[in-house]
């Protein structure tokens, strides 16, 4: 039986905010408690594996963002069919954070509204469930692998930046991938990511990457290079790509 | 066809229209039990937008997937190449059928089959793509572009064009496709409360710089009980001088609530977000250059505006 999934506005979401008194109370529909127990469960595993203290001043970063944002996107994928289409409602993040995990949310940001349903972009399990989705990489492993040395500006860097249309959502998985591999081959400069994508910005104003000679792929590698870093054996079969460099040096400098 | 400023041509008006641009509808299709089913295509009235509907009724956005396909044709493909063209005369130009949409928070594009080269012979393409079940919600955009396939060899006389493949050479025409409800068309709900005015309109956002432009924050109710509601819905919707008047004093109220706030300042130099109040005004006051300086040129261009067409 599928899930019935459901919605609050933000109007409602104040209104049961308003009411919390230092801490949210959970009151969803009998149907989430299933998806509830699942999350707890692994919650647990969680804390015992990352060896949190529960203690009201312990405010937890990025490890407990994606060791959480790994399962929970599994837990809603697999076991609750969730599909892109339902994460793109902000009425489903705002029930699931307002009525079925609230205390999860305050575990990791306190009674911030911003973070249950106040600003889009920023409502917690809304940003780790993309994080998560728009790195994927097959599996839970290979993603956790690629994710690991990341922080929480990266998550800010990759999922507040959707773009007028919407995200390119394999290229920024070929871009994750490859954040990972030069990080992992070279010693990288402060904010690189958020670099990148700021040059990114540039040039899907004239290119789309999906329609390139060498596909998404290489047009990341591409990124990379123009910031220094390259990979030889990779570079010279790509030769095509010095062009590249001309047209867009003038618009991208002064805001990289 | 939209063209913005670029540093290398691309398709313009001119060219455009020597092109010979013959667009093919949009056909949509879904599977139910392994029988393909056709989609139908409303016209959402300004033969831009359109809706799809199942005339059987079984298809929904969340749990089917749907197919698109749409031949076009390009009369004179020769235009688009040498020096006064938009790619090299030894380049092949691709046709793309970009989807974009801000509501499912996804965008993609998918390449129609064969390039296009310099030849003086028509060129028909085809194109055909599948959206999985639960990808899309609300609307997308398609948009069919020309893109540069290959860059070939440039001559002297062509070191100003595109080279770099992938480049967007211009896009030829571009629909909306409604799946969910009736789009992002104006927040306006109607209601029966007796004995209550004809319309009233409400603010309820919290940050006009985040908050979506949607029933949600910002609401014009129409009065269904009222006896001018009549009146107000009769004959044609865009032709109806009480609903244009509605809107336009809806409207003006607002803009004036968001000029009282302490936000007005970034709505102005356009530092909302996509998609939220912030954004929508700053289109209204800057592309549709309504007049902010005093409510009397406020409520002029925004009636000036409603009555070129709204």
């Amino acid at each position: 039986m599928p899930m019935k999934w459901r919605t609050i506005t933000k109007k409602e979401a104040e209104d049961i905010f308003e009411k919390w008194d230092e801490r949210p109370t959970v009151d969803c529909d009998p149907e989430f408690m299933r998806l509830r127990t699942d999350l707890l469960n692994e919650l647990n595993k969680i804390r015992d594996k990352l060896a949190i203290v529960p203690e009201p001043d312990n405010r937890l970063g990025y490890e407990f963002d994606l060791q959480f944002g790994l399962v929970f996107y599994q837990v809603l994928v697999d076991r609750f069919s969730f599909t892109q289409r339902l994460a793109s409602d902000d009425g489903v993040w705002r029930y699931l954070s307002m009525r079925v995990l609230p205390d999860i949310v305050n575990l990791r940001y306190g009674l911030r509204p911003q973070r249950f349903y106040g600003t889009p972009r920023r409502i917690w399990l809304k940003a780790i469930w993309w994080y998560i989705h728009l790195s994927w990489q097959g599996n839970i492993d290979d993603t956790y692998r690629i994710l690991e040395k990341n922080t929480t500006d990266d998550i800010v860097q990759i999922v507040e930046r959707p773009g007028p249309h919407g995200y390119r959502v394999e290229l920024l998985r070929a871009l994750m991938r490859e954040y990972h591999y030069v990080r992992s081959t070279h010693t990288v400069e402060h904010r690189l990511l958020r670099k990148v994508m700021v040059l990114n910005t540039t040039r899907l104003s004239v290119i789309e990457p999906s329609l390139c000679a060498d596909g998404e792929v290489g047009y990341v590698k591409e990124l990379f290079k123009y910031f220094g870093y390259s990979d030889e054996q990779v570079t010279t079969g790509h030769r095509s790509f010095f062009g590249l460099r001309w047209p867009f040096t003038r618009v991208s400098s002064g805001r990289v | 066809m939209s063209v913005s400023i670029s540093l290398f041509p691309v398709v313009d008006e001119v060219i455009f229209q020597r092109l010979g641009f013959e667009a093919g509808p949009y056909m949509f299709y879904y599977t139910y039990e392994r029988e393909e089913r056709p989609l139908e295509v409303e016209d959402l009235g300004d033969g831009s937008s359109l809706k799809l509907v199942d005339p059987k009724g079984d298809w929904n956005p969340e749990d089917y997937g749907f197919f698109v396909r749409r031949e076009v044709v390009i009369r004179h493909p020769h235009v688009l190449f040498g020096p006064k063209g938009v790619a090299p005369m030894g380049s092949s130009v691709g046709l793309s059928m970009l989807w974009l949409s801000r509501s499912s928070a996804v965008r993609g594009a998918a390449p129609f089959k064969i390039p296009i080269k310099n030849d003086t012979a028509a060129a028909v393409r085809n194109v055909e793509y599948e959206f999985p079940p639960g990808m899309l919600r609300g609307e997308f955009i398609l948009t069919t572009s020309l893109f540069l396939l290959e860059g070939g060899v440039r001559s002297r006389e062509e070191m100003h064009l595109a080279q770099y493949p992938g480049t967007i050479l211009g896009d030829l025409d571009r629909f909306k496709i409604v799946i969910d409800g009736r789009g992002s068309m104006f927040p306006i709900l109607e209601i029966r409360e007796p004995s209550q005015p004809l319309w009233r309109v409400e603010c309820n956002w919290s940050d006009p710089l985040v908050d979506a432009f949607d029933t949600d924050s910002v609401v014009i109710y129409l009065n269904a009980s009222h006896p001018g509601y009549k009146e107000l819905v009769q004959g044609d919707l865009k032709e109806s001088y009480l609903l244009k008047e509605v809107t336009a004093s809806a409207l003006h109220v607002i803009i004036q609530q968001a000029q009282n706030s302490e936000y007005w300042g970034d709505i102005k130099d356009g530092k909302a977000e996509h998609g939220s109040i912030g954004e929508a005004l700053h289109y209204f006051i800057t592309t549709l250059d309504w007049n902010t300086e005093s409510p009397e040129q406020l409520a002029r261009s925004i009636r000036s505006y409603l009555d070129r067409g709204m």
